[in-house]
């Protein structure tokens, strides 16, 4: 399983995405991005706000007024508590709900509703258990009209990234929970999506098995550099992993930080003062640690 | 379970214990068989009375069944492929049984295809049009859920008035009990595909036809395969129902004259056959659908599928 | 329409022997035998089903038999009860009783092997007997599929029952419908269909309200 070890160049202070960054992750990718041009893949938010009607007839402001950018090949990490509006915001960037008001835009164009631009890693488990491993992940591409030995190619080599070669012509009921997230994790890359959305994907996971996707998942994201919006709920995984963490509460984005650390980040680097400083933050937004209160202030405007 | 059988995961012990387990069961189902057949012929035994008209025994016996009603079935052979026709004077004779039963069968199973199939494909194509389209579940969804609580056989007369005893009368009747269950079976078990399913293939730019293609249809897949085998009892019930108020053919028509006169036997004899058809149909479109579903997890062929005894169980 | 006219009296009824009854008496026959049919159907099949699941031995053995005779038409072995029976005001309902046993003995066959042993297990560590156990353990726990079971076999014996009088019954709907159909009478017929289908309706509804009125605790 190769990680950011072995992608040694990363190991620079700040983040921030610039050219010569991205050429150097092209250069030793094995994989291409088709030829789209890296730089469009941003998304802007609006001014956006998401209401949904109760059945019993009341509304319900999921999120409002937010304004966020997330720039090219950042890996952004919302975090926040259960129905405080992180979802909302994964499924408006989706195009899975319709903003109320503002408007989403993903490489500087509006959108409409779904699209092959923004593949979604789904919290609930959508492996198609009717389509073995191999054609799970061939999926998106199948539905693209691509061909056939293209993308037995494709599927093939991000089995191969994920370390699921062994299971290709495997049913998704023979394997396990960490398996299947996998395949999920894959079909979504091969896709090529220029945004790759993720809705607390390992979040029924066991603890080893967490680790090892988010291990995968950085392996991608770095091979590919992709723009990632990863939702979860847990603060850990959101400092292992993101460039950038926000904060949604009460429908809004009360906290906004780029992450510093250098990468990989193990415990060492996890343990120092600034991984404490900002976790502490985080918390404490999160109402689980005394120290910066948590103002119901829209930190986005 | 000793032991050493549970510290054994995978290996030959589990497998040695499937196998005997797969004997032990075919030895239970012929254990089950004999003793029906003792209880048989037990109660034939005591049932000595006979019937007037018929003079057959109220309760034949397996050896009467197999001598003598099964040998009267030739009496419902007309002739013809060299073999004598009783009923012109010629033997009765075991080929003409099996002749007879044979031709009446096959003129059920005519109806009874036709009928099932029709109702299948209709009703999947209305079903899932319904699915897809508001305008259509707008115009369809009332009459089909109030025809639904119609209970079937109570048309049956409805459709010997509407078209007389005919065979299209009946492939209609059979049709349409299945069409109902169908379009029913289809909207239910579309309406049970996971959300995130269907999530999944919008975001990955499939459009309506693929999703319904590569999503939808084999999704619904198990379930469909519950009404089909429901479909297939029903049919059975509604060719029967219309056999008997009146057939021009089919086994139907045996059973009539049979009844008419009282025969016990003869009547056994076609009901058996009846039931016979139905059961081995019904296993028949069961194992031919499990290829449909191989990738489902009941499917699993694994011997630990054996479930785990509860820590108070064994009386 | 017709039958509200000759709900009580029906000269075409009449003719044919039911005595000073019209359409209501043909209901209530129709009515009486599917209730005792599914009742005492029921009855044997939820007791059968649950015996049998008690023990291995048993319970493998009976259940591809059920389970094959599920799936055939019961309809068939009705010319054997009208030679055993003859005409007689029970012979539908036996059809229908026996239809609900195997149906019901199936599902409470299922549910009973389904059942937590642990619910009997504590019972009996609390020093109950077998009648208590029976009574406060194994027939709550049953009740909820038994009742599903319930549901499906009432919706199909109504049919069953009908037809089954179009063969052989002294009464009910479906000889009525049996006289009707040697007339051009068609929307007699589809009155009387249309009469079975609200019966099936409202006793179906009538099972639901009682299940809920029961089984308040689920």
């Amino acid at each position: 399983m190769k990680t950011a070890h072995s992608l040694g160049q990363n190991r620079q202070g700040g983040e921030s995405v610039t050219r010569a960054h991205i050429d150097a992750a092209q250069g030793s990718a094995r994989l291409q991005t088709h030829g789209k041009n890296p730089y469009l893949a941003n998304v802007r938010l609006e001014r956006v706000s998401v209401t949904f009607t109760r059945s019993s007839g009341g509304t319900v402001t999921a999120i409002e007024n937010v304004n966020l950018t997330v720039e090219a090949g950042e890996l952004l990490c919302v975090i926040g508590r259960s129905g405080e509006g992180k979802t909302t915001l994964l499924n408006v960037i989706a195009g899975l709900v319709p903003p109320n008001e503002g408007r989403v835009l993903v490489g500087e164009r509006e959108i409409h509703g779904t699209g092959a631009d923004r593949g979604v890693i789904f919290q609930a488990d959508c492996v198609y258990p009717w389509m073995r491993v191999a054609e799970n992940v061939g999926f998106g591409l199948r539905v693209k009209g691509v061909p056939r030995s293209q993308r037995d190619r494709v599927v093939a080599e991000y089995l191969e990234l994920v370390g699921l070669s062994h299971v290709a012509k495997s049913w998704p009921r023979e394997l396990s929970g960490g398996m299947r997230s996998r395949v999920a994790v894959a079909s979504v890359f091969a896709n090529d999506p220029d945004v790759l959305l993720a809705d607390e994907p390992f979040g029924a996971l066991d603890y080893v098995t967490r680790r090892r996707l988010q291990e995968v998942m950085l392996d991608l994201w770095q091979r590919t550099r992709k723009t990632i919006v990863f939702v979860t709920h847990d603060v850990e995984e959101a400092l292992l992993l993101g460039t950038r963490i926000i904060v949604v509460g009460g429908g809004h984005i009360l906290d906004d930080h780029p992450v510093n650390l250098p990468r990989p980040r193990d415990e060492e680097i996890l343990a120092s003062r600034e991984a404490v400083e900002t976790r502490r933050r985080l918390l404490s937004f999160l109402g689980l640690e005394p120290g910066i209160v948590a103002a119901a202030e829209d930190v986005s405007n | 379970m000793s032991p050493i059988d549970q510290r054994d995961p995978v290996g030959n012990l589990s497998l040695r214990r499937f196998a005997r387990s797969a004997v032990s069961a075919a030895a239970l189902r012929l254990e089950v068989v004999v003793i029906l057949a003792g209880a048989w012929e037990l109660v034939a035994h005591f049932a000595v009375t006979r019937i007037g008209t018929s003079g057959e025994p109220i309760f034949p016996s397996l050896e009467y069944l197999a001598k003598n009603s099964f040998l009267e079935m030739s009496n419902y052979w007309s002739g013809g492929w060299g073999v004598p026709s009783p009923s012109n004077g010629g033997a009765q004779t075991y080929l003409g049984a099996i002749l007879a039963l044979a031709s009446a069968s096959l003129a059920s199973f005519e109806r009874l295809f036709a009928g099932i199939g029709a109702g299948l494909v209709v009703g999947s194509v209305l079903g899932l049009v319904v699915s897809a389209s508001r305008a259509a579940r707008l115009m369809l969804s009332g009459p089909v859920h109030f025809l639904r609580m119609v209970p079937f056989l109570a048309l049956a007369p409805l459709f010997e008035v509407w078209f007389g005893k005919s065979d299209i009368g009946a492939i209609l009747f059979i049709g349409y009990g299945s069409l109902v269950v169908t379009f029913v079976g289809v909207i239910n078990a579309v309406g049970l595909v996971p959300p995130v399913q269907l999530a999944r293939a919008r975001t990955e730019g499939a459009t309506r036809l693929q999703t319904y293609r590569l999503v939808i249809l084999p999704s619904i897949m198990p379930a469909m395969r519950a009404t089909i085998l429901v479909v297939i009892g029903l049919g059975w019930t509604l060719d029967v129902a219309a056999e008997m108020l009146g057939a021009q053919s089919g086994l139907g028509v045996i059973m009539e004259y049979a009844l008419r006169l009282a025969y016990t036997g003869r009547v056994m004899l076609v009901s058996f056959v009846y039931l016979l058809y139905a059961a081995v149909s019904f296993y028949l479109v069961q194992w031919l659908t499990g290829w449909a579903i191989r990738w489902h997890p009941s499917q699993s062929k694994s011997p630990h599928t054996i479930k785990p005894r509860p820590a108070f169980a064994g009386d | 329409m017709d039958l509200v006219r000759h709900y009580s009296n029906d000269p075409l009824i009449n003719m044919f022997g039911f005595g000073n009854s019209g359409y209501g008496g043909l209901l209530y026959f129709t009515i009486g035998s599917v209730t005792i049919g599914v009742g005492v159907g029921g009855l044997l099949g939820v007791v059968g089903g649950a015996a049998l699941a008690r023990s291995e031995r048993p319970r493998a053995a009976a259940e591809p038999v059920l389970i094959t005779l599920g799936t055939v038409p019961i309809l068939a072995v009705m010319p054997l009860f009208v030679i055993w029976f003859g005409v007689a005001s029970y012979t539908s309902a036996a059809l229908v009783a026996l239809y609900t046993a195997i149906l019901l003995a199936q599902y409470a066959m299922r549910a009973a092997e389904n059942l937590p042993p642990i619910y009997e297990a504590r019972a009996r560590t609390c020093g109950a007997g077998l009648v208590t156990r029976v009574a406060r353990v194994l027939v709550p726990g049953l009740m909820p599929e038994v009742l599903a079971g319930l549901r499906v076999a009432l919706a199909f014996s109504w049919g069953l029952e009908v037809f089954a009088e179009t063969l052989g019954a002294p009464s009910g709907l479906g000889q009525g419908i049996e006289i009707l159909s040697n007339t051009d009478n068609i929307q007699a017929i589809l009155a009387i269909v249309l009469l079975i289908s609200i019966v099936a309706l409202v006793a179906d509804a009538i099972l639901m309200m009682a299940a809920r009125l029961l089984f308040r605790w689920r």
